[in-house]
């Protein structure tokens, strides 16, 4: 007799996730070795960075998300400069700082760097390649409890 | 001791309180009041710990209704009790006509015990007042052992009005063959018949308020969110042991289903739990026996084809959760039969003639309610409806009233409870006449004659007539009779 | 119909929670552990860092406090923090349970008396200090800094059974769970064990609070979509600092207990990075290796960790701009880190918001800022003494230990739960986890939370434990038996 609901970032659609790698490829432009934010294709993985958060957090993420990647790129550049000025600002004054940067840094480095791009020629991880990392564990059967 | 002996005591209590006076005994329960209030934490704690009620429960039913009540006792008291005067006819012309509410002597009130304290107290505190020496048996399984008694300790009318006397149907029986001067019972229906049973020889005069079966009518122009929370409240406050309990939901069709869903959500957010420190929505059963027709009556509608979402019974304990029943159908026992407990079956009505029909069907007629946007449709089906109380867009709320009668009609019981009408209850009326010391006999003494019967046509005539004439054919046949009244026969 | 009544109720599974299950179902209790958190099996834990935050911890990954100056994190998982954590299990010293006793005016907070319930639990663990030929390029950095400015350190000791470093497995990934199940975490120790005493779990359950009757507790949240009450002679609250206390102010308790929320503490650390011209691999092998063991170091209110990041969080946490992000992220391997772990003295306040939210006011005082910079100096020492080429710090502090805010203590004005373990006032209701702590110890808390849970498990029990060693020796029994 219940009706399930779907949490709100389910409503994450394309045109949040154009708007996300706009801001993204600012942060991460890329260079010769990493491939820029748009490029690696992380701003898809939003939703699954996401689906942990709480819903209200998840609403104000796709507004901010909408209003910051709808502003002309030189903006954004300047919004993320006075994030990054006012992250050591004392107290309440530097919260929005920490809680913007928190927002969107943390969502395009948690995306990019997670190494679930598959963009290098040989099918992994193009990130990852230009890092050179790879962790290593060896699982067996009998570990597998 | 015996009952002959607890009898004899009311007697002697109820001979001394004759010559108390009315304001005596409202300070009295003045004083009660502030005591209740006063030991509320304690009484609340006593009464959990008896009945398994929630502590919001027991505050709000328990202490908050019996303050509330014993508020309006001692302000409408005077007026209700005091000795009425009453017009006497122009035929009567010179005497004074005047009723007295005289106590009625001993007055035995057997309780139930989902409301241990509050029915009890709103018995003992009419009788009181009215001037009777009260027994009061409680129920077994809610003795409140020694409460009352402390309560009125030192309170010099009181202590010697209230005798309680604790033990089972045996000692009703037994206190009931004492002869009391009235019985007031709340209970079943069944123990209803049979104290009255009892009494009908002595004719003894009883009160009965037995169960119900008590519908909540929802059209379909409520506010649902009001109305679906007003259904939760109305079917599963005491854990549903109420007598006017909501039993049954129904709603008229077009909003049956949203209805359904929105109880389903709120239903399983009620927080069950015994001894609770005012968090907890549903308390404990208070039998077990009670527990044990919950789930006959729930075991039946399943095996009928019902559907039940919620219930169940923790193990361990008398802690029923709520359940919620539809595809419900007249055979079930659920339907027949009073559940008392936290079960809410939900049905759906076209419109007024059926729904009036399916109410009035029950055989019960304790309480209901209606709601809807529409007071005048509203109005009309609660007259349509055969109970004793209908509250209008608000469930279970006449009982807030203190000043409203409370009592069922067919198989809930008669009599009523609470307002002017249950405290006059307490009462039996006393006509009196006063006429003056003076030589003048009546026209209707003896002797009787021809002419004075002559006149007694005329002063009829006169009286029945209409206009000026009549009233003046009236007053001559009445002066005329008069004058013949005062002559012996033969003397025309 | 029946429903369950279970003689005891945990409402989380870390190592509180877990430890505390074990013994009770040995005991022959009958007990359900409630985790809002899933279970796992170990080789499927997420292998990368999007998927640990997001589906092992609260809140998606980070819960900033009041002002955003913290990144506080909290496992959601079956066997809580301790399957997101490095298993560091130190026991508390007397600078730590001093303290303690004295705020509480609990005596057995002594480390005689807390000795036997370490004990037991380090007998039911798997523990091994890491040898120096696990140390990766990080740890050979911290140790030589160490050594060449005159300062103690000490090889760590970690709760681990076979991680076999030297065979190329990287430890760094066990912060999203073990997959060989070698890090002790309680879903690889005591919580099994514990099912195989009976223990029942229900995960993926949201506890929204508790109703305290005289005969039990009606525990209420949801599961998934659904409204759900368990009911239990007793409950346990284990959910955390942030967790019982929330759940405690969501039952409307804040005014029955005016210490609720008080004394809230997390070791505030702030993380250095250094580049150096050669890679240090710091994200290699044991990633953490060692630990500062300097009585200055104690004195003075700060510990220096030896720990490194995954390349999300690295990232995250480096400063600056595009240009240089890019440039310091393509050296991630050249990268070394230190961290500056502060003992706060300055309380924290946790609170519930008007939405029902959770309020975490958390501000670095005078004191917590003093000793952050007197560490933050060694570490650039460190830095300067074994030739890094650049030093960054991360802008933002994390807390990743998480205690107070239900303190344990005998005053009910100053403490929330009596030295029986039972919130004051509320004799079914219990609160075993970090947030019993009256202050910061300034020692990575989780063996010591094990071994409180251990001496509340004889508080609930009304018995002494059996010695050491029973939760191995009954699962070794056990694996024979089947086998």
């Amino acid at each position: 007799m219940s009706r399930p609901s779907s949490p709100p970032i389910a409503a994450f659609s394309r045109r949040h996730e154009q708007a996300l790698a706009r801001i993204g490829d600012v942060l991460i432009p890329g260079d010769d070795t990493l491939p820029s934010y748009s490029e690696s294709g992380a701003a898809a993985l939003a939703p699954r960075a996401l689906a942990g958060a709480r819903p209200v957090d998840q609403v104000m993420m796709m507004r901010l998300i909408t209003v910051v990647g709808a502003l002309p790129r030189p903006l954004i550049a300047l919004m993320l400069l006075l994030i990054r000025a006012g992250l050591r600002l004392p107290g309440l004054v530097g919260a929005p700082a920490r809680l913007l940067d928190l927002a969107l840094k943390g969502v395009i480095m948690n995306t990019y760097y997670c190494g679930l791009d598959r963009t290098a020629p040989d099918g992994s991880s193009a990130v990852f390649q230009a890092l050179d990392f790879r962790l290593q564990m060896h699982v067996d059967d009998e570990d597998a409890r | 001791m015996m009952a002959t002996q607890y009898m004899a005591q009311a007697r002697a209590a109820a001979e001394q309180l004759a010559r108390s006076s009315l304001a005596e005994r409202l300070a009295e329960l003045a004083q009660l009041r502030h005591r209740i209030d006063q030991r509320r934490e304690a009484i609340v704690d006593q009464v959990m710990a008896e009945t398994g009620k929630c502590r919001t429960d027991a505050l709000v039913s328990e202490i908050m209704g019996s303050l509330d009540y014993l508020h309006w006792l001692c302000k409408a008291a005077p007026a209700i009790l005091a000795d009425e005067k009453v017009s006497t006819p122009i035929a009567l012309m010179g005497k004074a006509s005047r009723i007295w509410h005289e106590a009625l002597g001993t007055v035995l009130i057997i309780t139930p015990w989902n409301y241990p304290f509050h029915i009890a107290l709103t018995a003992i505190a009419p009788a009181f007042a009215a001037g009777n020496a009260v027994i009061l048996k409680p129920s077994e399984h809610t003795p409140l052992q020694g409460l009352f008694e402390s309560l009125v300790a030192d309170l010099p009318g009181l202590s010697a009005a209230l005798q309680v006397v604790y033990g089972d149907g045996d000692t009703a029986r037994a206190l009931i063959d004492a002869g009391p001067d009235k019985i007031c019972f709340t209970g079943s229906a069944a123990t209803g018949k049979a104290i009255l049973a009892q009494a009908a020889p002595r004719l003894i005069p009883v009160d009965l308020e037995l169960g119900g079966k008590d519908a909540m009518v929802v059209f379909d122009d409520v506010d649902m969110h009001r109305t679906s929370a007003g259904a939760l409240w109305g079917a599963f406050t005491n854990a549903g042991q109420s007598c006017t309990s909501v039993e049954a939901l129904y709603v008229q069709r077009p909003r049956y289903q949203e209805m359904v869903n929105t109880l389903v959500q709120q239903l399983d957010g009620l927080i069950v739990n015994e001894g609770d420190a005012g968090d907890a929505d549903i308390g404990a059963m208070t039998t077990e026996f009670q527990c044990d027709i919950v789930e006959a009556q729930l075991e039946d509608a399943r095996s009928k084809g019902a559907h039940i979402h919620g219930g169940g019974r923790i193990e361990g304990t008398r802690l029923l959760r709520p359940a919620l029943v539809t595809g419900v159908t007249p055979d079930m026992l659920l339907m027949q039969q009073e559940t008392f407990g936290p079960v809410l079956p939900v049905l759906a009505f076209d419109n007024e003639a059926d729904v009036i029909r399916q109410v009035n069907d029950s055989g019960f007629g304790l309480s209901a309610s209606v709601w809807s946007k529409d007071l005048e449709r509203a109005s009309r089906v609660a007259r349509a409806l055969r109970v004793g109380a209908v509250s209008i867009n608000n469930v279970m709320l006449t009982e807030g009233n203190p000043a409203l009668p409370f009592g069922g009609v067919g198989a809930s019981g008669a009599g009523r409870v609470k307002g002017a009408e249950g405290l006059r209850g307490m009462t039996r009326s006393k006509a009196i006449l006063i006429d003056k010391q003076h030589g003048k006999l009546e026209a209707n003494w003896y002797p009787y004659t021809r002419e004075k019967y002559r006149l007694f046509g005329g002063l009829i005539s006169g009286l029945s007539g209409r206009g000026i004439a009549a009233l003046l054919r009236f007053a001559r046949a009445g002066l005329q009779l008069e004058g013949h009244a005062q002559k012996p026969r033969g003397n025309a | 119909m029946t429903l369950s009544r279970y003689d005891y109720i945990i409402v989380g599974s870390g190592a509180g929670g877990g430890v505390l299950a074990f013994h009770l179902s040995r005991a022959g209790k009958r007990v359900l552990v409630l985790e809002a958190g899933q279970r796992w099996q170990a080789k499927d834990y997420p292998d990368n860092e999007l998927d640990a935050s997001a589906r092992l911890m609260w809140s998606g990954g980070v819960e900033p406090s009041h002002d955003a100056s913290l990144m506080l994190m909290r496992g959601r998982v079956l066997g809580g923090g301790t399957v997101i954590n490095q298993c560091l299990l130190d026991r508390f010293d007397s600078v730590a349970l001093d303290d303690w006793a004295e705020r509480s005016s609990i005596d057995s907070f002594n480390v005689t008396a807390l000795g036997r319930h370490y004990d037991a639990v380090e007998a039911d663990l798997s523990l091994q200090s890491i040898p120096e030929s696990d140390w990766n390029g990080n740890a050979r950095i911290y140790a030589d800094g160490f050594d060449q400015l005159g300062y103690r350190r000490a090889p760590l000791r970690r709760g681990q059974s076979r991680c076999d470093v030297s065979a190329g497995n990287d430890c760094m990934r066990c912060l999203g769970g073990c997959p060989r199940s070698s890090k002790q975490s309680m879903a690889a120790t005591f919580l099994p064990r514990a099912e195989q005493h009976g223990l029942e779990i229900v995960t993926g359950c949201h506890v929204h609070g508790v109703v305290h009757g005289s005969a039990g507790v009606t525990v209420y949240g949801r599961v998934g979509q659904e409204q759900v009450q368990f009911f239990g002679a007793q409950c346990v609250l284990a959910a955390g600092t942030l967790g019982s206390s929330r759940i405690l102010m969501n039952s409307g308790l804040t005014h029955a207990l005016p210490a609720l929320g008080k004394g809230f503490f997390c070791h505030p650390q702030f993380v250095t990075f250094a580049r150096y011209a050669e890679p240090v691999d710091a994200h290699r092998g044991s990633f953490q290796a060692l630990k500062s063991d300097d009585p200055r170091f104690r004195a003075a209110g700060f510990k220096l960790e030896n720990v490194f990041m995954g390349p999300v969080a690295a990232a995250y946490l480096l400063p600056g701009g595009a240009q240089m992000h890019q440039r310091l992220m393509r050296g991630y391997r050249h990268l070394a880190c230190i961290e500056v772990a502060v003992r706060d003295v300055t309380p924290g306040r946790l609170s519930l918001g008007r939405n029902g939210q959770l309020n975490i006011r958390k501000s670095l005082g005078a004191p917590e800022r003093r000793r952050a910079r007197e560490g933050l100096q060694v570490i650039r020492d460190i830095y300067r003494v074994t030739g890094a080429k650049e030093v960054m710090q991360a802008p933002t502090g994390i807390g990743l230990h998480l205690m107070g805010g239900c303190a344990q203590g005998v005053q009910r004005d100053t403490s929330v739960v009596n030295p029986e373990f039972a919130v004051h006032g509320m004799p079914r209701l219990h609160v075993v986890d970090g947030s019993l702590f009256p202050s910061a110890p300034g020692i990575n808390p989780s063996l010591t939370i094990m071994a409180l849970a251990h001496r509340a498990a004889e508080a609930l029990l009304g018995c002494t434990l059996p010695s050491a060693g029973i939760a191995r020796g009954q699962s070794i029994a056990i694996a024979e038996a089947s086998a």
